[in-house]
């Protein structure tokens, strides 16, 4: 079927779309990320591990919403006690309970952590964390990896105007992920001044491989911030709970200050915390933290659902080891067509790149292929293995990826 | 929010200046390419004409790519040059020109360049300057007529609007405006197609240069047909729409491409200063 045919309605709303809203779809779910021509541009429903295009196209899904699906799409243990909620109030004029209760639960099962804040998206917890470093430190400075993504506030987006240059991006200082070295040089170049190091886990740039840290980075980065008397703080927006229950700084042995989750927390439902240590506590409370949805009871009871849901499904360890099956079985096909196919990341969280193509030709064509027979792995993003993945699936995943690599085997 | 000439600051006069000459020249160029009656007129013994804006302190980018040596960022005074010889023609530094068209200051060159009045003082050099200088203004004008007519072919429009807007790109590259964003996008080389006609463009830092042949690109940026590279390139329908709709493609390195843009929405700033 012709893709003009395959994606009619697609199409049509997304003409709709561009004369009523800015680029028609903004941001990440642009059109021009995907590979147009083969990927939906509007979903109608999902369920466990499959979505389900506008057009009735039906999809084996590995963006999980951009990692927010950890176990499952339309999961009954999250929705069922999730509506019963919203049918007796959501957003109330003072915190519901649970608010309490998944504090309490999260400080219990975060490594290193002593409170919590609840605001909607990873921007909202990044932002209020460098800002939390800054006021307690009285500095201004606050170092990132270079290519890492923080949000999509000023400071770190990649909204880069002259207007907003001396205000919020000045005093962002860049660093290699993994580069010690160049990191001790920033230390030392802006001694005094830096209020905290901001970092993802592990490095998942946009259009690279990802980089997992090395064994002493992570610890150099620990006892920088302590001489500078500068916070370490983990973005672990992305990653949370795909690697550890206790957090992935936990799985990889580092020691932040604070710690920011979101996307997976509560299934989809939209919540972010912020989570910090007892020496951050008093400037916290100084803060006037408010927004009009961030107390909302129905994805605090969501995430309260998530945690027990994800535990009972296996939590990490499953999605470790389907996450293994996926990355043995795409480099052996990958490698047997004669690719230098290779997954990187963590194996919950994979992407697949290919050595002899750094700019992501054969990235296009392979997930291009893979959308053809029903699979949605996108080209430029990493991909997440949820609790609702089966082995069934990552089967199925395979037998189409023998077909695209042949497919881009016989387009050379 | 439309922006008039006077609420230019000098160095967004000079970059507006720098644009209008250099499309000025490069469409010329290409209307001798696709027109038989301008390559008719042309004098036998060629055309070297060469615009001169004073006092033009437009910045320019860091970097010199080596490829084509015809970059205008890089040495912007001294490439504004037609040559049109044996047949040929091409914008760049080419020697001693026949005549130097001097614009008093970049207001007087947007102004005269945009059709209205303004001081412009030919100095000839040698023999056959106003011939060379009569042969850019016919030329200039047949672009423009071949842009706005409705019996020109689709290749040409096509090759004319994208040749417009890519040495455009060239044009205001070195502006402030974009030095940080300039910097996060990464340099390679652009292909963009649409039919036979092709052009590769290169950043490099700060410049972007307009190439005819490259190796290898780093990004492909291709159009359907020259139907919708006319009406995308126009403006008569959203770039946004014709990605949707597969009528343009992208391949390849994405945030080089998605920097172009940035630089485009610059262009079309420029080119939407009421003057």
């Amino acid at each position: 079927m012709s893709s003009g045919k395959r994606f009619a309605r697609s199409r049509e709303y997304f003409e709709r779309a561009a004369k009523v809203i800015p680029g028609g779809i903004y941001g990440s779910k642009s059109p021009g990320f995907l590979v147009p021509g083969h990927f939906p541009y509007y979903l109608e429903g999902a369920k466990g591990s499959c979505i389900v295009d506008v057009d009735g196209n039906q999809y084996i899904d590995y963006l999980c919403g951009y990692g927010s699906q950890i176990v499952g799409y339309g999961n009954p243990a999250v929705d069922g006690p999730a509506l019963d909620q919203a049918r007796r109030g959501d957003l109330l004029n003072q915190p519901h309970p649970v608010m309490v209760e998944l504090a309490e639960r999260l400080v219990d099962l975060v490594d290193g952590m002593d409170w919590a804040v609840f605001v909607k998206n990873g921007t909202d917890a990044t932002t209020l964390a460098t800002s939390i470093a800054r006021a307690d430190t009285g500095k201004q400075i606050v170092i990132a990896a270079e290519s890492a993504y923080h949000g999509a506030a000023n400071w770190c987006s990649t909204n880069v105007f002259p207007v907003f240059v001396s205000a919020e991006q000045r005093d962002v200082r860049f660093f290699s992920y993994n580069n010690i070295a160049q990191l001790e040089k920033l230390f030392k170049d802006n001694k005094n001044n830096i209020a905290c190091v901001i970092l993802t886990p592990y490095h998942h740039p946009t259009y690279k491989p990802q980089q997992l840290p090395t064994p002493e980075f992570l610890k150099a980065v620990e006892v920088l911030c302590q001489r500078e008397r500068a916070y370490f703080i983990m973005d672990d927006i992305r990653a949370n709970f795909r690697l550890s229950m206790a957090g992935s700084h936990s799985y990889f042995g580092a020691h932040p200050d604070m710690a920011t989750m979101g996307k997976a927390l509560a299934n989809g439902y939209p919540i972010s915390v912020l989570l910090g240590a007892e020496a951050l506590k008093k400037t916290a409370s100084s803060f006037f933290i408010t927004g009009t949805y961030w107390m909302s009871a129905v994805p605090m009871i969501a995430a309260m659902a998530t945690l027990n849901e994800m535990e009972r499904l296996g939590g990490p360890h499953r999605l470790a080891r389907l996450g293994e099956m996926l990355k043995n079985g795409l480099e052996t096909l990958g490698g047997k067509a004669g690719f230098k196919a290779r997954v990187s990341g963590p194996p919950a969280i994979p992407f697949l790149t290919f050595d002899e193509d750094p700019n992501l030709f054969l990235n296009q064509k392979f997930c291009a292929a893979m959308a053809d027979r029903g699979v949605f792995m996108h080209p430029h993003h990493n991909w997440f293995i949820s609790l609702a993945h089966s082995e069934e699936d990552i089967e199925r995943t395979l037998s189409a990826a023998r077909d695209a690599f042949e497919e881009l085997r016989g387009g050379l | 929010m439309n922006t008039t000439l006077s609420q230019l600051t000098e160095e967004q006069k000079a970059i507006l200046a720098r644009l209008k000459a250099w499309l000025a020249l490069q469409l010329a160029a290409e209307a001798f390419r696709s027109e038989a009656s301008l390559q008719k007129l042309c004098p036998v013994g060629g055309v070297s004409l060469k615009l001169k804006i004073m006092q033009n302190g437009a910045s320019q980018c860091d970097d010199t790519p080596g490829a084509s040596g015809r970059s205008i960022a890089s040495n912007p005074a001294d490439n504004m040059q037609l040559l049109v010889k044996k047949g040929i023609a091409s914008v760049g530094a080419r020697g001693w020109p026949q005549l130097v068209l001097f614009f008093s200051g970049s207001e007087a060159a947007i102004k005269v360049l945009s059709g209205g009045k303004g001081a412009a003082l030919p100095l000839p050099l040698s023999p056959g300057a106003f011939k060379a200088l009569g042969f850019f203004k016919k030329a200039s004008g047949r672009a423009t007529e071949l842009l706005r007519e409705a019996q020109t072919p689709d290749m040409v429009r096509a090759r004319l609007l994208l040749a417009a807007t890519l040495h455009g790109l060239e044009a205001v590259s070195g502006d402030s405006y974009l030095e940080r964003r300039m910097r996060i996008v990464p340099d390679g080389i652009v292909a963009v197609r649409v039919s036979q006609i092709e052009f590769f463009v290169a950043k490099r830092g700060r410049c972007i240069t307009v190439m005819e042949s490259a190796q290898n690109p780093d990004a492909v940026l291709s159009f359907s047909d020259y139907q919708s590279a006319i009406k995308v390139l126009s403006g008569k329908r959203q770039a946004v729409v014709a990605l949707g709709s597969s009528e343009v493609r992208i391949e390849g390195l994405l945030p080089l491409v998605q920097g172009l843009f940035a630089v485009l929405d610059r262009l079309s700033w420029y080119l939407g200063v009421s003057v």
